[in-house]
């Protein structure tokens, strides 16, 4: 068992994601909440290394936010581990904000890519992952992309070089939730096993449900230790995870809280 | 031009290690020296453009400075939403080569003319577009866009056959038109293929006593508008040359320019491709069909200046 009170941090990670999106009015609850623990495990456990005093350091580790839609998970992530003061959470949206719906490069430190349109995220990632290794230094980088937004082509056109080329010090992070945004996967293109359609592209892959925090930690453990390329851990999440009237619904993919389903789902993530 | 840009990017790449070449299974019998040099700095994305750029932003992203170079028409137009996104919106220095700009591969057909690249890399903002016009431009341009902070797009274009291409503009600064003829009696702003088209017309005309101003507008974007507004003052008859759709490039450029400029007042044409998929034939052949090779320009001369 680890020695990180991950249950606590992933309830603090969604009370702050849920408050920021019915502040706002916000869509995507639904998305931000199905990815809320991978983050809280990648910032809270030692593989994220974000250093708050030189966030533009040549060999940082970037963690990429490819659907970029689920904004309120990482701003929350970046509030968690100090790189954003909580504050900025309440501009979230708002006219004028550097807090964008979908993240815009360099709004705030962590803030690493502008992202949002889907299917961008691994490029970035692994061009990242491909300088660091030029540049011969360690330095990890994670992309987090969704399940829908592997029906992009590029994701696949990425994913054939990042295997070629071996980089180790990439891990992609597919955010199983099974619901895009007018349908299931099942219903929409069915995409089936998709640990075995990465393995089929040269990634290391793993499968874990990607609530259980220790699974998470161990996976992203065997992430860091695999050297012979790229690994892709296909955490199964559910959409809306934590808020009961969200889970495994469609509709919170763009649905935003009355007062009083804000004040259930709070209750619930005490 | 092609050939010279990636020598002088490899000249480069042994003083600037931070460059690193990327292509698009782009560039055979060309990159072979570079890719042998620099087995660390040159990586062949496949056939697979959307790729390409992406992973050049995210090169990019640790402060190295990537070349992305592969066909223009599926650089430009196939990754068009990743340069938008990854590039011009993160205002990432990425350099963007396009191999092959208008109709140098004429016979090829339309998937191979690229006639759009100009009017849709030039409304991206932060962006800058670059045509050089000979091979002193290239080498030029090769630099110069590596000391840029944001991104810029190198369309490397084929002149046509039995042309001379004109040397020696050693002047070259982006953003910065350059005289090559002298010329009072009209001014032709021309870049690329078309900068020797535009000098063969200037010849033409010169024998029947017209004097024709050619500019080497190697630069699309930032237009050079001192330029063009001394041209329209000087000359009172500006056109403009290019292989490119005349609705949205060069043409349109100056066009919007000089459309705003109340205190200027001067005949205007743009000389291109006039909205057609036009047939397919040697780059000399089309340009005879459009009306844009030497002849058809110095007529098109003739006509604006009465």
């Amino acid at each position: 068992m680890s020695r990180i009170d991950y249950a606590e941090k992933a309830a603090a990670l969604r009370r702050e994601i849920v408050t920021t999106l019915h502040r706002a009015g916000g869509s995507f609850g639904g998305g931000a909440l199905s990815c809320a623990d991978i983050i809280t495990v990648l910032f809270h456990g030692g593989f994220m290394r974000f250093d708050p005093q030189w966030p533009d350091a040549p060999d940082r580790d970037m963690f990429i936010l490819s659907k970029g839609h689920c904004s309120s998970a990482l701003y929350a992530g970046l509030v968690s581990v100090g790189m954003m003061p909580r504050e900025a959470l309440e501009s979230y949206g708002a006219d004028g904000s550097a807090l964008c719906i979908h993240p815009k490069k360099g709004s705030y430190p962590g803030v690493e890519v502008s992202s949002g349109s889907l299917g961008h995220g691994l490029a970035l990632g692994t061009g990242s992952a491909l300088a660091a290794r030029i540049l011969g230094c360690d330095a990890r980088v994670y992309v987090l992309v969704g399940d829908g937004e592997c029906n992009e082509g590029s994701v696949w056109e990425n994913a054939a070089f990042a295997a070629r080329q071996k980089l180790a010090n990439l891990t992609v992070i597919v955010d199983r939730n099974h619901l895009q945004g007018c349908g299931r996967d099942e219903e929409v293109l069915a995409y089936g096993d998709m640990a075995e359609k990465f393995r089929a592209f040269g990634f290391h892959t793993l499968a874990i449900d990607g609530h259980d925090h220790g699974r998470i930690e161990a996976a992203l453990t065997e992430a860091l230790a695999w050297k012979d390329g790229p690994t892709a851990i296909i955490a199964e999440t559910v959409k809306g995870k934590g808020v009961s009237f969200m889970e495994d619904r469609l509709e919170w993919h763009y649905k935003s809280t009355t007062p009083e389903q804000y004040a259930q789902a709070m209750e619930e993530l005490r | 031009m092609r050939n010279i840009f990636v020598n002088e990017m490899q000249r480069i790449m042994r003083e600037d290690e931070r460059v690193v070449f990327l292509s698009a299974e782009c560039g055979f019998s060309v990159v072979e020296g570079l890719e042998a040099e620099f087995p660390e700095r040159y990586y062949n994305l496949g056939i697979a453009e959307q790729s390409l750029v992406g992973t050049a932003a995210g090169v990019a992203l640790r402060g190295l400075k990537p070349v992305a170079y592969t066909m223009a028409m599926f650089l430009t137009m196939r990754a068009y939403e990743q340069i938008r996104v990854d590039v011009a919106y993160q205002n990432l220095p990425v350099v963007l080569a396009g191999v092959i700009p208008g109709y140098g591969y004429g016979n090829s057909g339309t998937t191979h003319h690229v006639i759009e690249d100009a009017a849709i890399m030039r409304v991206l903002p932060n962006m800058t577009v670059v045509y050089p016009g000979c091979e002193t431009d290239v080498r030029a341009a090769a630099h110069q866009a590596l000391a840029l902070d944001g991104p810029i797009y190198i369309g490397l274009g084929r002149a046509p056959a039995g042309l001379e291409v004109p040397y020696g503009t050693e002047r070259f600064r982006i953003g910065r038109a350059i005289q090559v003829t002298e010329g009072r009696d009209a001014a032709v702003f021309a870049y690329g293929a078309m900068l020797p088209v535009a000098m063969e017309a200037a010849k033409l005309l010169a024998k029947d006593g017209v004097g024709l101003r050619v500019y080497n507008m190697h630069t699309v974007k930032p237009l050079d508008t001192e330029a063009v507004a001394e041209a329209a003052a000087e000359c009172g008859a500006v056109l403009t040359l290019e292989e490119q759709n005349i609705i949205g490039g060069l043409g349109g450029a100056v066009a919007e320019y000089l459309a705003e400029r109340d205190d200027i007042r001067c005949r205007f044409k743009r000389l291109g491709t006039p909205d057609v998929y036009t047939a397919a034939g040697r780059q000399t052949w089309i340009h005879e069909h459009l009306g844009i090779d030497a002849k058809g320009v110095a007529a098109s001369v003739k006509e604006i200046i009465g």
